[in-house]
Order: structure tokens, then C-alpha cells, then sequence
């Protein structure tokens, strides 16, 4: 994983000196549903980025089907992967602070997105998401994949109703 | 558990099945509670159970969170945002999903409080869901937002309800999970005791097994303990009849040396035709007798392992030569013929104990002559194969013939092949175990094979090592005839033995000074010149052995004067021993004339006799000669004349005849004459109430009162003897008187006697 992080920052760093033109970031045409601030190298909106659900429908979709304490059943999350979002914005920090509509707050490592796919779900079972039903975006891990993610930890870090990113 | 008590039956699958029942008695519960327990954490990370309170708590204070909104936008309606509002509102209902989907809602979904909120949170959406509907118009929608606010303030106790319910449910299903843990918990302990039950009965188990084969190992020892004590008595036993056999041997053979030389003396009187055949019937029997004698011998020595072969280089021919001629006249007897043929190439001189060689041979032969009843006997002496170096003596005979199972028990003691045959032919079935042993302690054995009524072969293999022919071979002396007379000193305490000797040795020509035992012969070796000495190997006093000794330590020429122990111990051990003093020759008992001539000329005293050949023992049927007793056909003596009561009128008539007037006379006077006669002498001791003396001179008179068959005499001293030395009983004072009667009885008697003899000899000239 070391290995992968370094090869991207490698990356980033060879892009920023050959000095490319970063990927443009076009400003949201809807509402926007979700604010990207502190460490990040793209931005569309003064000093934060901001997404419209055009914008994250855009980026490369996954989706995986899991268990999860807060449904009886499993269910299939479909979405953007975090780390291809952070990838989006230039994130540069370690952690990044989540804040939901209800103001829930959660910080989660960056790492985590590298290890394993985090995605930031927008469809559940192939629908989106109202508000009230956990919406519009949800940020969730693969639980059933791996024993270690069945825990208080990264059940917290799973945030629904989110609406900003800092990147610290 | 009959089953489990035996674990010495069970084998190594049985052990393996009982293992692994153990162990899958005991570990499959254990590992089924792991699992649940397992299960139990997972079922509490990933369901999250105790976020039930938390969701409660949240979904009140999103309603709180609501209910300030609305009540901001009633106070405010100009800078209410709508749609912030009806985010709020979003929220509220996403909180009521997440409290009613949950996967453990079932903690929650039975209590009553849960149902009315629902009815209430379902209601409240009913109204609310309109009104939110328009959000950019409904900050300035007073009534709607009276509406909500009246219904929030329904919801909220409602809510509170809720929220204490969650409580109570978490508290209760951490109750549950906990009566669980602690149902497992004893569920373990429990199959933790069955599990240490279990050990404890299959320890217990090994122990006992342990403890079982300990206390065999216990009981096999001391058995193997207990058996070998009984080896040791039992040859501690065989060893004590050996030394009881051999005792006997010279008990038996001391007066046989009377009896044969007697004989033998008889034989040289003259006699009439009918006398001769007496003496011969009487020859015969005694030489029977010896025959069973020599075979009971051989076979207790062979047990005790003291048979030694004494080897010697042997002309092998000649050994065939006398056996053949002496075999012959028992076949023609029969009518039976006898062929011997020694091969041409048989080895001249071997390296053998002749004797032993020849006893095979008369055994086999006579076997063979003995079991045919027409026809002939053949017996081949050949070598064997080149290389092997050894001699095979064949015996072939056209008799009865035996049974396969006769042949398997033909070899065994006792054993004769036929019941019938036994009575008829007699013999102590001991010959063939008695050659069988020899053969094979000549590094051979004995085969035989036979068909009934066709007739059997045995053949005897020998290991006989070729020699080089001795270097005094065939220097035979040119005149044999004459013999020197030699001035002979023997100690001999028993009187008759002593008597046979005188004349067997005055009839040899040689002059013999006597004296009793060892002690005396000292004294008359020391006082006189001898140019031998015979030594009766047992002696009052001294004996032969400790005589030898004395000799060989006696200053001056008389130390190396040659010494012949005269013995009937024919026990190995005891002619070594004699050897080791210093003993030059030996002579058996009873002493034959041939026998005493052999032992001089091998001290180099006499040439040797001309018929013999040199470098061979010669022995004559009438020696010591290891005959088996069927050998010698038996003729019983007809029943003998009615005998007067003190006197056997017969035996005193043989010795009569036999010895001089003078000579018997002064055997009387041994007896009679006061104060040296030995009835004096007792008379004497029996004053005296000395034991010892009495023991001793008691035997001596009955010893010479049966030689001359003073009947009465023998009885009465033999009756003192008993009580003098068999017995702890006081010898009374009319033992004395008893004696002197039947002294007085027997002087009558012979008085009476010699008259009627002269007057017999009056009646027949």
C-alpha cells in the first residue's frame, strides 16, 4: 500500500512540476450537494470545491452489496470511490473531517480509501437516495469483505446525509 | 464395565477408537460454545445492538432540532430558509428509518410504547409530508408551521417514551446476552468436569492395568524363582541318586569280587561233570548279574555327566577281530550266522577308548542276534566319506523287525520292543540308550531303519581319529610264559577279599604280605622291600587315596614303589584323583587274575601276556567288561537243598574244597581262637560297651561267616552291628551270651559236619 501511495504521490508531484494544467473542475450547473475544503489543489468555488450529483455521477461508478447495522438486509451501494474523488480535488492531507446534514462529524484517515474501496454512495439498491432515506450521499466500506471492518471504528466512519469534506 | 476392565485385550484400534470418542465427546461441545460465543460478539459488533438507545436518543433530538427550526421561521419568517427547514424535516423522518429497520427493531418491537410512536411518527407524516412539500413558501405559511409545531409538541413525549423504552430493551438484552455467556459459561465448566471425570476413569484404568501386569511380573518371577529352587532340588536329587548309585556300585561289587573269584578258583578244582556245570550255571548268573550292574553304572554316570572315554591310539581290526569271536558262539548258539567284514581300507590304528567302541558293537550285534530268530546278521565296518575322517559300523539283520513307532520309542530308557519278547529274552532295555549316548560322545550317533517282519539296519557313525601306530607296536616279547615273582604288599581289611587274594596271588606265584589298612602298610613299607603295593581304595584307618599320599611322601626308594588301587569305583573322578597322588595302575573290582596281570606288566613289573596285543587293554568276558545283561543266557540254579539252621552246608563244602586244610583251619582260628579271634574280640568290646569297636569287628565276623556260611553267626553279628552303629540303642548284656550260644551252635555244627563227611567219603570208596 506504502508502495501505491508513493507511486501516486509521485504522480501528483511529476504533473505539478511539468506544470500541466490541472484538471479543470466545472463549477456545479445543479444544486450543489457536497462542499470539498481545506488541503486540496482543485478547487471551483473561491476556496473550496464543490459537486453537484452530475459532477460525482460523472467520475467512475462502483458498487458492492453488504450487510450493515442499519438495514435487515443486505443491500447494493452504487458510487463514486472516495479515493477517486480525493483524486478529483488534489487532496494532500491525512485525514479528512466528514460532516453530515445533521451535523454528524467523523474523522476518517485517507488511508482508508487507499486500502480498501470506500465508496461514497449515492445509489441504494440502484436508487437514489432522499434525505430521509440516508441521502443524498453516503459514505460506506465493503463490511462483509474483511472481519476487521465489522467494527464500532468504521461503522462510524460510515456517514450518511453527507454534505462537506475537510481535508486536513 | 466388563469391556473396559480388560485393557490388557485390547489392541492398539481399540485404544485409537477409545481416544477419539474421548475427544470428540469432550471437544465438540467445547468447540460449539467457542462458536457461539463467536457468533455472540459478531452478532453485537455488526448489529450494532446497543446504538438502539443511541438512534432513540437521536431521533428526539431531531425532533428537538426541528421543532427550534419551525419555532425560528414562526419567529422570523423573513430570514427562515425553506429549504432548510424541510432539510431538517428530511432528516427527523431519516432518523424514524433508522429506528424501525434496524436489525434488532425486534428488541424494541413489542413493547407498546414502540407501536404508539410509530402510529404517531406515521401520523405525523401524514400532516407534515403536504406541508414540507412547498419549501421556498413555507416560512411565511403560518398555520402550516402551528400545525407542525402543535404536532412536534404531541410527538415529543411520545418520543421520550420511546427513548426510555430503548433503554430498558439494551438493558434487557445485555441481561440476555449475559445469562447467555454465563449459560455457556457453565455449559464449560460442566464439560470441563466430564472431561476430568472421564481422565480420572481412564487413569484410573491405566493405573490399574499398571498395577495388573506389575503383579504378574510379581508372580511370574517369584514362579521362575519357585521353579528354579525346584531345578535345583530336583538335581540336587538326581545328583544324590547318582552318588547313591555309585555307593551301591561298590557296595554290590565288593562282594562280587568274592563271588566271581570264588568262582573262578572253582573252576580250577577238580570237579565232576555235573559240579563243572553248576559252577558254570553259577558263573553265568553272577555275569548276568554283573551285566544289569555294569548297564545301571553306565547310564548313572552318563547322568551325572562323569563318564569320561579314556582315548587311547586303538588297532581297529583287532577290536573286530574279538568281537567277531566272541559274538559267534551266541549267534551259532541261535542258529544264526554272524559275518563280520571290516572294509579294506579301514584304518588300522585310531585314536578311540576300545572298551566303549566294543560295548556298541556286542550291543548291536546282540540286539540284532537276540531279535532274529533264523536268518543271518551282517555287520560292516567301513569309513566313512574321505573328508569326514570317521568310521560307519553297520548292523544288519533279517529278525522281526520293528513298527515306525517302535522306532520312535526305541531309543527311550526301559524301552523293549516287545512285551512278549522281554519276558522271553530279559535284559534291563537300557543297551541302546547306553550306546546312543557313547556313540554320540564319540562326535556320532546311531540311525536305524526297519520294516516289521523283514528285518533292520543300524548304523553307527563315529568320528575316530586315524593315529600313527604306537612305537612298542609289534615287538610282541618272543617268550611270555615266564614271569617274574614279585614280593606284593596288600592292604585289604575285608577278611575274605583278603583270603581271595592270598590265593589268587600264591596261584599267580608271587609272595603277598597282608595287613589291613593303609597305616599298617605303611609300617611294613618302611620296615621291608616290596616291589608293589595293592591298595583297596577303602580302608579303615587310611584309605588307598591318603595311603598314596603317605607313600609318595615316605623318605628313600620306598616313595617310588608302584601302587595299584584295587577299586569297584569305576567313577572318572575318583581315577583322576588316584592319578593326581600318584596312583600308577588300577585293578576292579572284584579282582580278576587277568586284570591284576594287565596292571603289573603296565608298571613294568611283567612282560605282558601273550595274548595280548600291544597297545590294547584286553578283557576277558569274565572281567569287569561293560557287558550288557542280556548278553549272558540265564540259567536259574535249581531250588537249592533244604538247609540246616546254622549251618549252609553247601557254601562250607565250596570253600572246603577250595582252599587247603590249612589255610581253613586258620580262617577258623581268625574266628574262634582266644584271645585274637574276632569272636573274642567282640566279646571283648561288648564288655567294654565300646561302639565303635563293637561296629567294626561285628561286620568283619559276619563278613566271614557268610563266606563260609556259618549261618546262624551271620545273623546274630549282624544283629550286633545293627544295634552298634545304625542305632542309639544300648547294647544290652545278652548280646554277649547270644554270641557265645551260637558260636557254640556253629563249633557243633562243623563238628557234626566233618563227621558226616567222612563218613559219606567212607561210604563211597
Amino acid at each position: 500500500m506504502n508502495t501505491r501511495q508513493f507511486l501516486r504521490i509521485c504522480l501528483l508531484s511529476a504533473l505539478g512540476l511539468l506544470g500541466l494544467p490541472a484538471l479543470a473542475l466545472d463549477a456545479p450547473k445543479e444544486r450543489p450537494i457536497l462542499t470539498v475544503s481545506g488541503k486540496i489543489g482543485v478547487k471551483n468555488a473561491g476556496d473550496v470545491a464543490r459537486f453537484d450529483m452530475k459532477m460525482l455521477e460523472a467520475l467512475p461508478q462502483h458498487s458492492f452489496t453488504t450487510r450493515t447495522p442499519w438495514f435487515d438486509k443486505p443491500v447494493k451501494f452504487t458510487g463514486p470511490l472516495l479515493s477517486d474523488l480525493l483524486a478529483a480535488v488534489k487532496a494532500s492531507g491525512t485525514t479528512l473531517s466528514a460532516v453530515a446534514i445533521n451535523d454528524y462529524k467523523i474523522s476518517i484517515p485517507i488511508t482508508d480509501a487507499s486500502q480498501q474501496p470506500v465508496i461514497v454512495a449515492r445509489l441504494l439498491d440502484d436508487k437514489p437516495m432522499p434525505v430521509r432515506e440516508k441521502g443524498p450521499l453516503f459514505v460506506v466500506y465493503n463490511f462483509d469483505s474483511k472481519a476487521e471492518l465489522r467494527s464500532s471504528v468504521f461503522y462510524e466512519r460510515s456517514i450518511w446525509q453527507l454534505k462537506a469534506l475537510d481535508i486536513q | 464395565m466388563p469391556t473396559f476392565a480388560n485393557l490388557a485385550k485390547w489392541e492398539r484400534r481399540h485404544w485409537v477408537a477409545a481416544i477419539a470418542a474421548l475427544l470428540a465427546l469432550t471437544l465438540t461441545p467445547l468447540g460449539w460454545i467457542q462458536w457461539r460465543q463467536v457468533r455472540l460478539l459478531e452478532d453485537v459488533s455488526s448489529n450494532q445492538v446497543d446504538s438502539i438507545m443511541w438512534q432513540a436518543y437521536q431521533l428526539e433530538r431531531e425532533l428537538s432540532r426541528l421543532y427550534q427550526a419551525v419555532h425560528e421561521a414562526q419567529l422570523n419568517p423573513e430570514i427562515a430558509d425553506g429549504y432548510q427547514l424541510a432539510e431538517r424535516y428530511e432528516v427527523f423522518l431519516s432518523r424514524i428509518d433508522l429506528l424501525t429497520k434496524m436489525p434488532r427493531r425486534d428488541l424494541l418491537e413489542n413493547s407498546p410504547s414502540f407501536d404508539k410512536a410509530k402510529e404517531q411518527l406515521e401520523l405525523f407524516t401524514q400532516v407534515a409530508d403536504p406541508i414540507f412539500e412547498q419549501p421556498e413558501s413555507l416560512p411565511r405559511q403560518k398555520v402550516s408551521l402551528e400545525v407542525i409545531d402543535g404536532q412536534i409538541e404531541l410527538l415529543q413525549p411520545v418520543l421520550n417514551e420511546l427513548m426510555r423504552e430503548a433503554n430498558r430493551a439494551v438493558a434487557r438484552f445485555v441481561d440476555e446476552r449475559n445469562t447467555q455467556l454465563r449459560q455457556q459459561s457453565h455449559l464449560l465448566i460442566g464439560l470441563a468436569a466430564v472431561q476430568a471425570l472421564v481422565m480420572l476413569i481412564f487413569v484410573s484404568l491405566l493405573v490399574r492395568h499398571i498395577r495388573r501386569q506389575q503383579r504378574q511380573y510379581a508372580r511370574l518371577k517369584k514362579l521362575s524363582r519357585e521353579l528354579t529352587e525346584a531345578r535345583d532340588q530336583a538335581e540336587a536329587a538326581n545328583h544324590g541318586k547318582s552318588v547313591f548309585l555309585a555307593n551301591m556300585s561298590h557296595e554290590i561289587r565288593t562282594p562280587f569280587q568274592g563271588l566271581l573269584g570264588m568262582l573262578n578258583l572253582l573252576g580250577d578244582a577238580s570237579l565232576t561233570s555235573q559240579q563243572r556245570d553248576y559252577l558254570q550255571t553259577a558263573r553265568d548268573s553272577a555275569l548276568h548279574l554283573l551285566g544289569v550292574l555294569n548297564d545301571i553304572l553306565d547310564v548313572s554316570t552318563m547322568e551325572s555327566g562323569t563318564l569320561k572315554l579314556s582315548l587311547a591310539p586303538t588297532h581297529l581290526r583287532t577290536v573286530v577281530q574279538e568281537v567277531d569271536g566272541l559274538m559267534q558262539v551266541a549267534a551259532r548258539d541261535k542258529g544264526l550266522s554272524l559275518d563280520i567284514y571290516p572294509a579294506a581300507d579301514l584304518p588300522e590304528w585310531v585314536e578311540a577308548d576300545a572298551t566303549r567302541l566294543r560295548q556298541i558293537m556286542f550291543n548291536l550285534i546282540n540286539n540284532a542276534i537276540k531279535f532274529t530268530p533264523q536268518g543271518s546278521v551282517m555287520v560292516e565296518v567301513a569309513r566313512t566319506a574321505p573328508a569326514t575322517g570317521g568310521v560307519v559300523i553297520t548292523v544288519r539283520d533279517t529278525g522281526v523287525g520293528m513298527d515306525a513307532d517302535t522306532v520312535g520309542k526305541l531309543f527311550t530308557r526301559f524301552y523293549q520292543a516287545d512285551n512278549s519278547l522281554r519276558r522271553r529274552i530279559g535284559g534291563t532295555g537300557l543297551g541302546l540308550e547306553i550306546s546312543r549316548n557313547l556313540a554320540r560322545m564319540m562326535g556320532g550317533d546311531i540311525q536305524v531303519s526297519s520294516q516289521p517282519g523283514v528285518g533292520s539296519v543300524f548304523t553307527v557313525t563315529l568320528q575316530l581319529l586315524e593315529v600313527a601306530a604306537p612305537e612298542d607296536a609289534g615287538t610282541v616279547p618272543a617268550d611270555a610264559s615266564h614271569s617274574r615273582r614279585l614280593r606284593v604288599l596288600v592292604a585289604e581289611d575285608h577278611p575274605i577279599n583278603l583270603k581271595y587274594m592270598s590265593i589268587l596271588l600264591e596261584k599267580m606265584g608271587h609272595d603277598a604280605t597282608f595287613c589291613e589298612n593303609g597305616q599298617e602298610a605303611l609300617q611294613l613299607l618302611d620296615r621291608n622291600e616290596y616291589d608293589v603295593v595293592l591298595l583297596d581304595y577303602h580302608m579303615p584307618v587310611l584309605d588307598g587315596l591318603a595311603t598314596t599320599e603317605a607313600i609318595r611322601r615316605l623318605d628313600g626308594p620306598a616313595s617310588q614303589i608302584k601302587v595299584i588301587l584295587v577299586t569297584a569305583d569305576v567313577v572318572n573322578d575318583t581315577r583322576k584323583r588316584a592319578l593326581e597322588v600318584g596312583v600308577n595302575e588300577f585293578a576292579s573290582k572284584p579282582l580278576q587274575a587277568e586284570d591284576l596281570q594287565r596292571a603289573l606288566s603296565r608298571c613294568g613289573l611283567l612282560e605282558e601276556p601273550e595274548n595280548s596285543v600291544p597297545g590294547l587293554s584286553v578283557q576277558r568276558l569274565s572281567g569287569p567288561f561293560p557287558l550288557s545283561a542280556y548278553e549272558m543266557p540265564v540259567r536259574l540254579p535249581d531250588a537249592g537243598e533244604p538247609l540246616d539252621a546254622v549251618l549252609d552246608t553247601e557254601s562250607y563244602a565250596e570253600v572246603m574244597a577250595m582252599m587247603p586244610e590249612d589255610s581253613l583251619d586258620e580262617m577258623l582260628g581268625t574266628l574262634f581262637a582266644p584271645p585274637e579271634g574276632t569272636v573274642h574280640v567282640l566279646l571283648q568290646a561288648l564288655n567294654d560297651q565300646d561302639r565303635a569297636a563293637v561296629g567294626y569287628n561285628a561286620h568283619k565276623l559276619k563278613g566271614t561267616a557268610m563266606l563260609l556260611g556259618f549261618k546262624a553267626l551271620t545273623t546274630i553279628s549282624a544283629r550286633i552291628e545293627h544295634v552298634a552303629t545304625r542305632t542309639e540303642d544300648p547294647l544290652t548284656d545278652d548280646l554277649g551270651p547270644q554270641l557265645l550260644r551260637e558260636v557254640d551252635r556253629t563249633q557243633q555244627a562243623l563238628r557234626r559236619y566233618e563227621l558226616s563227611q567222612k563218613s559219606t567219603a567212607l561210604t563211597l570208596h
